[in-house]
């Protein structure tokens, strides 16, 4: 109940404040904006492969448009989710806000999860609002359901764990510029050790591989949901909850 | 209600507060007066729960804060030095926001709270968008939604304006004349004066008075006058029976203490000499300044 009272005031927050109108404006501009030149680019190359001698044809709607676009997607959310986490624990913490929270009959795990889940339900406004670009799809063109459906379960994953990231970062400090940024630098680094793969010898390599968000992303864009791949998300996203959870707990010994 | 003993909370080598101790009865009225930095709101985070003690136990209606925090936070109302508002909330949504965390769903309550303090005409607007008074009072509705046994209060009325002072004071008077347990710490004397039944004087993390006002002050045998001729008028007193010491405290002021309450005997004696004011009681000022300053 409390988990709920405590979401539902971080989701209504949002839309309080120019804020959060400001960043589902960005996002659909941005999504938008992709979605229109990706159709360009496909109208261009399926053009050109009609007249190819060697083309096979038709080109797969799902590997052209549908797994680029979420793709694109996870990275303009890996650049918005901090700007919408950056405020869950710093703001609360410099209005003095947080300690009607402390001193309330609810426990650290009920703020931390009430928090998350409110930030996460605005997140999922905003990717519910991509809806009508997919509706457009299924109305005009044929791609699958299936890796439709996976798409989306695999951005919300990885909003999920841009999020926790960012709650994290914004419980360590009372500045939301400084989580902004801590939590953009810590994200970005785990999009990119992948990149390590290549420079690393063997094992290292591979661990590396595994910790990156994006290994995780290519595999579950495709429409291939693996188990390897559900767990890495929902382990990464249960150790920032946790991690924060010890971090707001820490609140009261300081 | 309220047992405290032997609260520590020390930040590195610092003490905030040391080996505090003291006990509010049931509907009591307790000041919590200091100066800045001496304790008060350390001592109060404890008692809410918002911070941990490094020694000692704090208890309300008999249960350990530490162990049993969601018990105890379920029967106590807390209002911080800023109050921890919502900003973009309306007043309304906010203290009902407050209610469900402590555990109350009645709409019902929330209105109560609401008129209790004032603010029933207010609640569909915008917290950020009402003084600083009006703030102090959302705090407030916040802190007695859930009908605590217990209030506790840190500075209600810092930072206000004379009028919105007064205002709040009243509110809070109407609140102790309730049968809640309440401490409130201030640096306002008259406040305390006007509100309380028992003070707890703490400085540099240390209880060094807990007492009544009476007591404090010495009740009515103590009398601070003021005459225009110190001289003849110390003369005259000394003579009076039942007086036992007068001292001189500069600037015309004398003070008395009697056996009794001789206010009524004193202002007579006094009289030919240019008696220009008499009060019972010293005044808490000087009780407080000399206990704070003693220690430092």
């Amino acid at each position: 109940m409390n988990v709920l009272a405590i979401a539902r005031r971080e989701l209504a927050a949002y839309f309080a404040t120019p804020v959060g109108w400001i960043a589902l404006c960005a996002f659909l501009i941005i999504t938008g904006f992709f979605f229109a030149s990706m159709i360009g680019f496909y109208n261009l190359q399926s053009a050109q492969m009609s007249f190819d001698p060697y083309g096979t044809g038709d080109m797969n709607v799902d590997e052209y448009l549908v797994a680029p676009f979420f793709a694109n997607t996870g990275v303009i959310l890996l650049f918005l989710c901090p700007a919408l986490t950056m405020r869950l624990f710093a703001e609360d913490r410099r209005s003095r806000s947080l300690e009607l929270l402390l001193t309330s009959p609810v426990s650290t795990l009920e703020i931390v999860l009430g928090k998350y889940l409110g930030a996460m339900a605005f997140c999922s406004v905003m990717l519910l609002a991509t809806g009508h670009y997919t509706a457009l799809l299924l109305w005009l063109g044929s791609p699958d359901v299936g890796v439709l459906v996976s798409s989306y379960v695999s951005v919300l994953l990885l909003c999920g764990s841009f999020v926790a990231v960012g709650m994290l970062t914004s419980a360590f400090t009372e500045s939301q510029v400084v989580a902004l940024v801590i939590g953009f630098g810590l994200l970005l680094m785990f999009w990119v050790l992948s990149w390590a793969d290549a420079s690393t010898s063997t094992g290292a390599g591979e661990w590396l591989a595994y910790a990156s968000m994006l290994t995780h992303l290519e595999q579950l864009a495709k429409g291939l949901v693996h188990s390897r791949d559900l767990v890495y998300y929902l382990s990464f996203i249960a150790f920032f909850l946790f991690a924060t959870h010890q971090r707001v707990d820490a609140y009261r010994w300081r | 209600m309220i047992e405290v003993e032997g609260l520590t909370k020390r930040y590195g080598a610092d003490n905030a507060i040391e080996d505090v101790s003291f006990s509010v009865a049931k509907g009591e009225v307790v000041g919590f007066l200091g100066p800045n930095g001496a304790g008060k709101t350390t001592t109060m985070r404890i008692l809410t729960g918002s911070l941990g003690a490094t020694a000692g136990v704090a208890r309300i209606g008999g249960r350990d804060v530490s162990t049993h925090a969601a018990a105890v936070k379920r029967t106590v109302g807390y209002l911080p030095e800023v109050p921890p508002l919502y900003v973009t909330m309306t007043v309304r949504d906010y203290v009902a926001f407050a209610g469900r965390l402590k555990g109350v769903t009645d709409p019902a309550a929330v209105d109560r709270a609401l008129a209790r303090v004032g603010l029933a005409d207010v609640g569909h607007r915008i917290i950020d968008h009402l003084s600083k008074g009006y703030r102090q009072r959302v705090g407030l509705a916040q802190a007695i939604v859930h009908d605590p046994e217990v209030l506790i209060l840190d500075e209600p009325a810092s930072g206000l304006d004379p009028a919105q002072r007064v205002e709040i004071r009243a509110l809070l008077k109407e609140l102790a004349a309730g049968d809640a347990t309440i401490i409130l710490s201030t640096h306002v004397l008259a406040e305390v004066e006007a509100l309380c039944d028992r003070v707890v004087i703490i400085a540099r993390g240390r209880v060094v008075a807990t007492d009544t006002l009476d007591d404090l002050s010495g009740g009515r045998r103590q009398v601070a006058i003021e005459v225009q001729q110190v001289g003849p008028a110390m003369e005259a007193l000394r003579a009076l029976p039942g007086v036992e010491l007068v001292e001189h405290a500069g600037e015309g002021r004398l003070l008395l203490r009697c056996d009794a309450d001789l206010r009524a005997e004193v202002a007579t004696a006094a009289a030919p000499h240019g008696l220009l004011a008499l009060g019972a009681r010293r005044g808490l000022e000087d009780i407080y300044l000399s206990l704070t300053q003693g220690n430092a």
